[in-house]
């Protein structure tokens, strides 16, 4: 029996979307119907991901404005991200993929701009059975890991950043 | 500091995604143009594995423990002998100079069972490793001294697997 599965990559440490990352590439490597949808993240970032994704042909598409915490404009990135779910739910509908990545989209919940129990009975009811769909992004809601499949905890254990005081580093960072 | 210089990096722990994010990492990398290879210990060598499929199409180098393994050694079982194996290519691969990043996937099993001397294994590399490669080490397990020695050290844990509720491992998504 095929399921879709529904991954949570969650924690404070490296490789949630890098993981992400490298199962579309095993899907892809299988010939799957892939795709990354990233929420507040900004198409202006230069990213090794989109250069690969690029020569692959696999859609890396960021839907956000580059907010973090320090944005200026919190209630237009509020909207922006917003919007991008409404984008990411036409994708889920489509029928076109069978795997998405929903890349940082806990942050919509941490930010309460969505509420998650509404968020996940709209995916449940919605979702095409055999789509896997794969969550990324810190803070994940208790409500979220409870209707997923498989959930992991990236934890850091050491980081060059801190430690070393090194800069993030291009084509391993992003 | 300049950010030239070669990281070091674990993904250890129980849970998914300790490859994973190598293969992510990996992507990303070639994306830039770097010059990327992989080195399998442990994992069968059917190529059937998707991420097998996609180095194929991508044109990154992929070897396994396997690759120009004979059987030559009487004292040793195999397991061991092909650690071993791998750890020669391993060594040719990292002191040729001819990568960015190189990934030796579950590396850790050969230092954790001790097929391999974890001591040796750092002291080779602090010596021959190029000062700018790369190197992502993944797998459980991982001997303290190789955390001790690393620049980013993660850790997946598992919080909840499918297994748990009686589905299959998926094609594409787990292997």
């Amino acid at each position: 029996m095929k399921k879709g599965l529904l991954i949570i990559n969650t924690g404070d440490g490296k490789g949630k979307s890098t993981a992400a990352l490298g199962l579309l590439l095993r899907a892809w490597g299988r010939g799957m119907r892939v795709g990354m949808f990233q929420f507040l993240k900004s198409g202006t970032a230069d990213y090794g991901e989109y250069r690969a994704a690029q020569k692959l042909g696999i859609e890396i598409v960021p839907l956000g404005d580059g907010c973090s915490w320090e944005s200026k404009d919190w209630e237009a990135s509020r909207l922006v991200n917003l919007q991008a779910w409404e984008t990411v739910k036409q994708k889920i509908l489509s029928g076109a993929y069978d795997a998405l990545v929903l890349d940082e989209f806990t942050f919509l919940f941490h930010f309460g701009w969505l509420d998650a129990s509404e968020t996940i009975q709209w995916i449940l009811q919605n979702k095409p059975p055999d789509l896997h769909l794969i969550v990324t992004g810190r803070y994940a809601p208790q409500e979220l890991i409870a209707a997923a499949d498989l959930v992991t905890e990236m934890r850091e254990v050491k980081h060059h950043y801190k430690e070393q005081g090194l800069t993030s580093v291009p084509g391993i960072d992003r | 500091m300049s950010d030239k210089k070669g990281l070091l990096i674990v993904n250890t722990g129980d849970g998914k995604g300790k490859s994973t994010a190598a293969f992510g990492t990996l992507l990303r990398a070639w994306g830039r143009g770097m010059k990327v290879c992989v080195i399998q210990f442990i994992k069968s060598e059917t190529g059937k594995w998707g991420e097998v499929k996609a180095a194929q199409k991508m044109g990154v180098e992929w070897l396994t423990t396997g690759d120009g393994f004979t059987w030559l050694s009487k004292d040793m079982d195999e397991t061991t002998a092909r650690a071993l194996h791998g750890w020669e290519l391993a060594q040719e691969k990292i002191a040729s100079g001819n990568y960015d990043l190189i990934l030796l996937d579950e590396f850790t099993y050969p230092l954790h069972y001790g097929w391999l001397d974890t001591a040796e294994v750092l002291n080779w590399l602090k010596e021959n490793r190029p000062p700018s490669l790369h190197l992502i080490i993944t797998g459980r397990s991982a001997p303290e001294a190789l955390i001790q020695a690393a620049d980013l050290v993660t850790e997946m844990k598992l919080v909840k697997h499918p297994y748990e509720q009686g589905i299959k491992a998926q094609a594409g998504i787990e292997f």
